[in-house]
C-alpha cells in the first residue's frame, strides 16, 4: 500500500531567500529559505498576520516573490507559461481559509470540480465524490447549497474538494478553524492518509493543541521570517495508531 | 441530480441565457424566412428566364393565301420554310386556327367565326444558344409573307428577372445582417458572463483549469441557450412558410389546366432548396458556438 519512492526524490518545493511584499506596505516575508521533500508533512504556524496565507499564495502561484526564487516541482515559478501554471496547479489541492465554494453549485458539484477539470470520467466522479463526502460526515448534504451549511460543514466541503483529486501537494490554510476537536482530528487523519499515499502536505493553523497532538515538523513564521521546528513524536507509529481508531475518536 | 447538466452550470447563467435565447430564436426565425424568400425569388426568376426560350410568337395573317411571288405555296408554308432554315430554333409550334376559333366563338358566335380568317400563330422555341438576330428574321419573314409579325416578350421578362434577382440578393443580405446581429449579441453575452463570473473563473484557474476549459463552460452555456432557440426559431419559421404557402395554393386556379407558364409558383422547392434553408439554423448554431468560444478565449486572457 505504501509506495515509498526510493529513487532520488525531486524536491517538491524550495524557497530561495524569498522576499514578498504586496503593492502597498512593507515586506510581509523576507529571507524565507526552506525546502520540502516529497511526501513530507508540515504544519505552518505563526501569529495572525504573520504571513501564512501569503506564503501559501506564493506556492499556488497566486503571488510571485518580490525577490528570490520559488522553485515548484523543479521549476522556477517565474518562468512558467500560462498553460504550465494550470498544469502545475492541477497537482495542488488548496483549502482556502475562506473556503471559496461556488455558491450556486451544490455540495457534490463543488467537490467534483477538480475531477472535472482533470477530465475524470463521470462514472468515477459519481462513485468517489459521495464516498469522500461520506467520510467527512456530509453524506446527508450532498445536494445542499453551501450557504445552507454551517461554517464547519462548509469547511469540510472545501477540504473534500481539495483532496478529491489526490494532489501531489496539499495546502490547507486553517482547515480546522471552524470545527470541534473531534472533527479536526478526523480531518487531520484524512490528510495523513493522503500523506501516506504520497501527497506532500502543508497545514497552516493556529490550533496549538492539534500541532502538539500530531507529530509533524513545523514551519514557524515570525516577523516575516521562517523557522523550521522538528515534530514532537515519531510520525509513522502515531499515524497508524490513529487510523485504526479514528472512528471512535 | 443535476449531474448531466454540469457544464452549463459551472458558470452562473441566470437572466442572460433567457435573453440570448429569445434573441437568437427571433434571429433564426427571420433568417429562415428571408432565406426562403430569397430562394423563392430565385425559383421564380429561373422559371421566367427558362421561359425566355418560348416567347417569340409569330402571327401570319391570311395563312392560306398564296404568296405574292406566285405559285401554289401558301403564305404559311413560305413562313415555315424560312423558319426551317433559320439556325437556333429548336421547336416550331403551330397553333391551329380551330383553337383560335373555339376561343372566339363565345364572343362572336359560330357563324361569324366560321367565316373569319384568323391569322395563324406560331410559337418559337429556341435552342439554348438562342437566336442571334430577331430583326433579320423579321425582315426575311416579311419578305416571304408581308404582314407577318414576330412578337418578342423577352425585354419585360428580363426586367422581371432582374427584380426577382434583386429580391433574392436582398434576402441573403438580410440573412447576413441578422446573423451578424446574433453573433454580436453572443459576443456581448459571453463578455458580460465572463465579467459577472470573474470570481468563479479566478477560482477555476487556481484549481488548475486552463482557459480552454473555462471557455468550454461558456460555450456550453451559450449552446444551452442557442440550441433550443435555433430549433424553435426554425420550427416557427417553417410553420409560417407553410401557412403562407397554403394561402397561395388556394389563390391559384383550381382546374390547373390552363397555364403553360405559372406566374407565381407555389413553393417551387426541391430537396436542395430545403437543404439550403436547413443550413440556416444549423449554421447559426455552429457559428454561435465558434463565436462564443473565441469571445470567451479572448476575454479570459485578460483575467489572470
Ligand atoms: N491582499 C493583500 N494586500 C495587501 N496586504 C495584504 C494582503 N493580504 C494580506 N496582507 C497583509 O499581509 C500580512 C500577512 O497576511 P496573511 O493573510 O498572510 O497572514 P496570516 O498569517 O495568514 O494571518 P491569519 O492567521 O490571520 O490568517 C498582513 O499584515 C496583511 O495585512
Ligand atoms: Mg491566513
Amino acid at each position: 500500500m505504501t509506495q515509498l519512492n526510493v529513487e532520488r526524490p525531486v524536491l517538491v518545493l524550495r524557497f530561495e531567500d524569498v522576499e514578498m511584499r504586496y503593492t502597498i506596505g512593507p515586506p510581509v516575508l523576507h529571507g524565507v529559505h526552506f525546502e520540502l521533500d516529497p511526501n513530507s508533512f508540515h504544519f505552518m504556524t505563526g501569529k495572525s498576520g504573520a504571513g501564512k496565507s501569503s506564503l501559501l499564495r506564493m506556492i499556488y502561484l497566486a503571488l510571485l516573490p518580490s525577490r528570490g526564487r520559488v522553485v515548484l516541482f523543479g521549476r522556477d515559478t517565474r518562468t512558467l507559461s500560462r498553460d504550465e501554471i494550470s498544469r502545475v496547479r492541477r497537482r495542488i489541492g488548496i483549502v482556502f481559509q475562506d473556503f471559496r465554494l461556488i455558491e450556486h453549485l451544490n455540495v457534490r458539484e463543488n467537490v467534483a470540480l477538480p475531477l472535472r477539470i482533470a477530465g475524470t470520467r463521470e462514472s468515477v466522479i459519481r462513485r468517489h465524490v459521495p464516498e469522500l463526502l461520506d467520510w467527512v460526515g456530509l453524506a446527508e448534504h450532498l445536494n445542499a447549497l453551501p450557504r445552507t451549511l454551517s461554517g464547519g460543514q462548509q469547511q469540510r466541503v472545501a477540504i473534500a474538494r481539495a483532496v478529491i483529486a489526490q494532489p501531489t501537494l496539499l495546502l490547507a490554510d486553517e482547515p480546522t478553524g471552524n470545527v470541534d476537536d473531534r472533527i479536526a482530528h478526523r480531518l487531520l487523519y484524512l490528510f495523513e492518509e493522503l500523506h501516506r499515499a504520497g501527497t506532500t502536505v502543508i497545514v497552516a493553523t493556529h490550533n496549538d493543541a492539534l500541532v502538539s497532538r500530531f507529530p509533524h515538523a513545523r514551519l514557524h513564521l515570525e516577523e516575516g521570517h521562517l523557522k523550521r521546528l522538528e515534530g514532537s513524536r515519531k510520525p509513522n507509529a502515531r499515524t497508524r495508531q490513529s487510523l485504526n481508531q479514528n472512528d471512535t475518536q | 441530480m443535476n449531474w448531466g447538466r454540469q457544464n452549463e452550470r459551472m458558470v452562473n447563467r441566470r437572466g442572460s441565457a433567457v435573453f440570448l435565447g429569445w434573441m437568437i430564436g427571433s434571429m433564426v426565425y427571420m433568417a429562415v424566412l428571408a432565406s426562403v424568400g430569397a430562394l423563392y425569388a430565385q425559383a421564380i426568376s429561373k422559371r421566367w428566364t427558362s421561359a425566355l426560350n418560348g416567347v417569340v410568337t409569330i402571327q401570319v395573317p391570311e395563312p392560306d393565301s398564296p404568296t405574292l411571288l406566285g405559285g401554289k405555296k401558301t403564305r404559311l408554308a413560305a413562313v415555315l420554310a424560312v423558319l426551317r432554315v433559320t439556325p437556333g430554333i429548336r421547336d416550331v409550334d403551330l397553333i391551329k386556327q380551330d383553337n383560335g376559333r373555339t376561343l372566339l366563338e363565345p364572343w362572336l358566335g359560330k357563324d361569324l367565326t366560321a367565316d373569319l380568317e384568323l391569322p395563324t400563330l406560331i410559337d418559337l422555341k429556341f435552342l439554348a444558344s438562342g437566336i442571334n438576330d430577331l430583326a433579320a428574321l423579321r425582315a426575311r419573314l416579311n419578305q416571304a409573307a408581308p404582314g407577318t409579325v414576330a412578337e418578342d416578350h423577352r425585354s419585360w421578362i428580363t426586367r422581371v428577372a432582374a427584380l426577382t434577382n434583386a429580391v433574392n440578393r436582398g434576402g441573403w443580405i438580410i440573412v447576413l445582417l441578422v446573423s451578424t446581429v446574433a453573433l454580436v449579441s453572443v459576443i456581448f453575452a459571453v463578455l458580460s458572463g465572463v465579467s459577472a463570473n470573474r470570481n468563479i473563473i479566478g477560482l477555476l484557474h487556481l484549481m488548475g483549469a486552463g482557459d480552454s476549459y473555462v471557455a468550454r463552460q461558456f460555450q456550453g452555456h451559450v449552446l444551452s441557450a442557442t440550441l433550443p432557440a435555433c430549433i424553435f426559431g426554425a420550427a416557427f419559421a417553417t410553420a409560417t412558410i407553410f401557412a403562407i404557402a397554403s394561402l397561395s395554393i388556394d389563390a391559384s386556379p383550381v382546374d390547373g389546366s390552363s397555364a403553360t407558364l405559372e406566374v407565381v409558383p407555389a413553393l417551387p422547392f426541391d430537396i436542395e432548396d430545403w437543404g439550403i434553408v436547413a443550413c440556416v439554423p444549423i449554421g447559426f448554431t455552429i457559428l454561435t458556438m465558434i463565436t462564443a468560444r473565441l469571445a470567451a478565449t479572448i476575454a479570459l486572457r485578460r483575467i489572470s
